[in-house]
């Protein structure tokens, strides 16, 4: 990759010999995340017609949204909640869904560590999946902390905004069309399609298909406890089943 | 409210993962020992919610409609296929309905 000299600074560096207008950034920010935003509007979309079909006000599904950022646990944590399940239960889920989040709050250090601890802390808030692809992507070549803090909270607030909007279209949406449209079936579609694309080695499928044999193994068991124990069931298997691979080509 | 209040403490532990890493800055091997584990979380809970909301009603195991089984696997070829999460619901969705409409329940 060729990197322009004004551009080869450290991440860390205070100063960036070139600095970028802030306008720029704001634009180039709607630029780049334009697409990303389009592209999860089915899933948000999907949320909101799942929204409804559990049983959510629209306050509670919004709230949902600004609260967690996080789509794939407000998904789950909006089945669960359908389901009957108790607040530890469906929050705990939630957390488990997030833990790649740690990864993403390291990248926001990373990228504005010349900023102050308490700004990287409240820059750490809204970090997703897509503000986190895009700007790690977009960062390599733009170092000026100022043009990077604007160039995300833009990005951050075209997503956030996309995605308000897409769920609650579907929340509107679901509460008018008929039941033997199978609504329902939103988030099951969402998260399969997800798991096709998460699912790349037989590391996953071992994680994978563990867990799923656990939570229907279990299903009976009181207080919503099959999917943590599923969840804990795919990890064990994907960790040994690594392990094993590793004893196999040591031999 | 219940629903509120599992939102805020499911948000407060959210944002704790998110800045944990900053807290835990510098001890790399930690890190290291959690992205291992991290890339089989994904996939776990995907798995567990899919095969819950498939295989099991009323809290117990059932077999499952042939129509949301069909949508499912269609659901999950679409996205490998072109790598967009919205095929999922542009494919599972009149697979479901077709199934529906030939009588696979």
């Amino acid at each position: 990759m060729t990197v322009h000299p004004a551009e080869s600074t450290f991440v860390g560096e205070r100063r960036s010999r070139a600095p970028d207008r802030s306008s720029d950034a704001v634009r180039t920010a709607v630029k780049d995340t334009l697409a990303h935003a389009v592209a999860l509007a089915p899933f948000a979309l999907a949320i909101g017609a799942a929204s409804a079909a559990n049983g959510l006000t629209g306050v509670e599904s919004v709230a949902g949204v600004l609260l967690l950022m996080a789509g794939s646990s407000l998904l789950a944590s909006v089945e669960l909640i359908g389901a009957g399940n108790g607040i530890a239960i469906t929050a705990i889920t939630a957390m488990v869904i997030n833990l790649r989040f740690m990864l993403y709050g390291a990248a926001v250090n990373r990228w504005f560590g010349t900023l102050s601890r308490s700004k990287r802390l409240l820059l750490a808030f809204p970090i997703v999946d897509s503000t986190f692809l895009i700007c790690d992507h977009r960062f390599e070549h733009h170092t000026d902390p100022i043009w990077r803090s604007r160039y995300y909270l833009t990005s951050t607030l075209v997503v956030v905004s996309t995605f308000v909007a897409g769920l609650v279209t579907g929340f509107w949406l679901s509460a008018g069309l008929p039941e033997r449209l199978g609504l329902h079936l939103a988030a099951p579609l969402v998260f399969a399609g997800m798991l096709g694309k998460t699912v790349t080695g037989r590391r996953h499928v071992a994680a994978g298909a563990a867990a799923a044999i656990v939570v229907v193994v279990t299903a009976a068991l009181p207080g919503g406890l099959a999917v943590p124990l599923a969840a804990g069931a795919g990890l064990t298997a994907g960790t040994l089943s690594g392990e094993h691979a590793r004893k196999g080509r040591s031999r | 409210m219940t629903t509120l209040v599992t939102f805020l403490l499911a948000g407060v532990g959210t944002y704790l993962i998110r800045i944990s890493m900053m807290l835990l800055e510098g001890r790399a091997t930690v890190a290291a020992w959690i992205e291992d584990r991290l890339a089989f979380v994904g996939p776990s809970v995907l798995a567990a919610i899919v095969a819950s909301a498939v295989f099991v009603t009323d809290g117990s195991a059932s077999i499952p409609r042939a129509a949301e089984v069909l949508a499912v696997l269609g659901a999950w070829v679409a996205v490998r296929r072109t790598g967009s999460v919205g095929a999922a619901l542009a494919i599972g969705f009149p697979i479901y309905w077709l199934g529906i409409a030939v009588g696979l329940t």
